[in-house]
């Protein structure tokens, strides 16, 4: 073939999908195909992609924008245990979350969200009949660890409250918020596992009870000593802490009964 | 680290892991198919996207795919011929009459980073052949697809698409001399 032509043809070949168009497209797919899976709920309606090709100016967009690896961080936010794209939501999203975790209070946050996103990772499995005995361990276990933290960090709040009381006068407040999102964390833990056993939902019961009595002893001492209300809050979100994470282990307890055995042991430790 | 220990998740890790290689290897050549069958770039990435949830689907009823390439072109020009019969728009045969030539939409150069004046000299000759002619090109020389695969593609015989390769050829270096 003439070199002229083959240079045409070389050219033709240089004819390729934008780099960040591929990228969101090559997400597209994904969960196009994921749609056509009876056991994914959030699948995408099957359109005339010919027709629709105003959304092609929405992946232009998106492209720009996010640059392909923004978007595929985005993507994941909504990827579950097992998808491709779950580590990249854990690993590298939710670094990034904690690195703009900047004050205490934030910080602190930061645990209690971290919990939820677990939990609510494990509430759509089990809505969809996938939570598997692994799965299930591993997700309840590391939401547990972030209550574990959650609690601890509130420690840490408290001591540093008592060390700046006489400069902060606004530290009651501070801790009752803490207060505050420890009892949203065990009523939409209740929420969630409303189906399950009836055990599970008296454990968070008593823990919501051990969070407003916490939150009673704040009202008690407002005004007058509030080093001991922070201390008496503390102590009882430390006895909600352990009482969401009996009922979390009392869920876990039907698949694998030597590892639980194994996992009270080490708690028994902690304790101690 | 999860683990999934069910036969069906298993299969459904494996079909993914298919079709993302098949969109990794192949989505620039199915762009390019499509890219020069239609008039413009969102058409072309919208036929994309269909072409791989129809890959999907083949994959998805346990059907295997032997040679990738052919199979991808295949459904491509099924999807090409589909969608045009769908939208009752000008059948392909009388688009091969040079009238196309006004609607082709040549491609940005500088997001394909091609050299504007080589992309322009390349294409405008190319985008004057007829449709067919340009895909058979476009197989032949750009996908580097052998005549017998092209033949099967196509549902035509050997001898057919040998002389009608031959013949596009000859009108695209006759256009390139006039030109050139």
């Amino acid at each position: 073939m003439d070199s002229e032509l083959k240079k045409i043809f070389g050219e033709i070949k240089k004819t390729r999908i934008d780099p960040a168009a591929k990228s969101v497209l090559r997400e597209k797919v994904l969960l196009s195909a994921r749609g056509y899976e009876p056991a994914y709920e959030e699948a995408t309606p099957k359109r005339s992609w010919f027709l629709a090709s105003h959304r092609i100016f929405a992946y232009v967009a998106v492209a720009v924008i996010f640059v392909g690896g923004v978007g595929i961080s985005y993507s994941a936010e909504t990827s579950l245990p097992g998808e491709a794209l779950y580590q990249v939501k854990v690993v590298l999203n939710e670094s990034v979350l904690r690195v703009f975790s900047v004050t205490q209070e934030s910080r602190i946050s930061f645990e209690a969200n971290m919990a939820d996103r677990r939990l609510s990772e494990a509430e759509v499995l089990l809505e969809k009949g996938e939570l598997s005995g692994d799965i299930k361990n591993n997700l309840l276990e590391q939401a547990l660890q972030r209550v574990d933290k959650f609690v601890t960090k509130t420690g840490d709040l408290n001591e540093k409250t008592v060390k700046e009381e006489e400069k902060e006068p606004s530290a009651e407040s501070v801790v009752g918020e803490v207060v505050i999102e420890s009892e949203v964390l065990a009523t939409t833990t209740e929420d969630r596992f409303e189906k399950e056993k009836k055990d599970i939902k008296e454990g968070l019961s008593e823990a919501r009870d051990r969070i407003e009595k916490a939150k009673s002893s704040l009202r008690v001492e407002r005004g007058q000593d509030v080093r001991k209300g922070v201390e008496r809050a503390v102590i009882n979100a430390n006895e909600a802490r352990t009482l969401i994470r009996g009922a979390m282990e009392d869920r876990r307890g039907e698949n694998n009964k030597s590892e639980e055995q194994k996992t009270g042991e080490k708690e028994g430790g902690d304790e101690n | 680290m999860f683990y999934t220990s069910n036969y069906t998740e298993l299969a459904h890790k494996h079909a993914e892991e298919l079709l993302l290689r098949i969109y990794d290897e192949h989505s620039d050549a199915l762009y390019r198919f499509f890219y020069f069958r239609v008039s413009d770039k969102e058409q072309a990435l919208d036929l994309v996207q269909e072409a791989m949830m129809r890959i999907w689907n083949h994959i998805r009823s346990g059907g295997g795919i032997d040679r990738t390439k052919a199979f991808i072109f295949t459904v491509a020009r099924r999807l090409v011929i589909d969608e045009w019969r769908k939208k009752k728009a000008v059948p392909i045969s009388s688009l091969e009459d040079g009238d196309e030539e006004t609607q082709f939409d040549v491609a940005d150069p500088s997001a394909d980073f091609v050299n504007e004046l080589d992309y322009k000299l390349a294409v405008d000759d190319f985008k004057k052949l007829p449709e067919d002619d340009r895909e058979l090109l476009l197989l032949r020389f750009v996908e580097d697809l052998p005549v017998k695969t092209i033949a099967e593609i196509w549902g035509e015989r050997e001898n057919t698409i040998s002389v009608k390769l031959s013949r596009a050829l000859s009108k695209l270096r006759k256009d390139f001399n006039k030109n050139g």
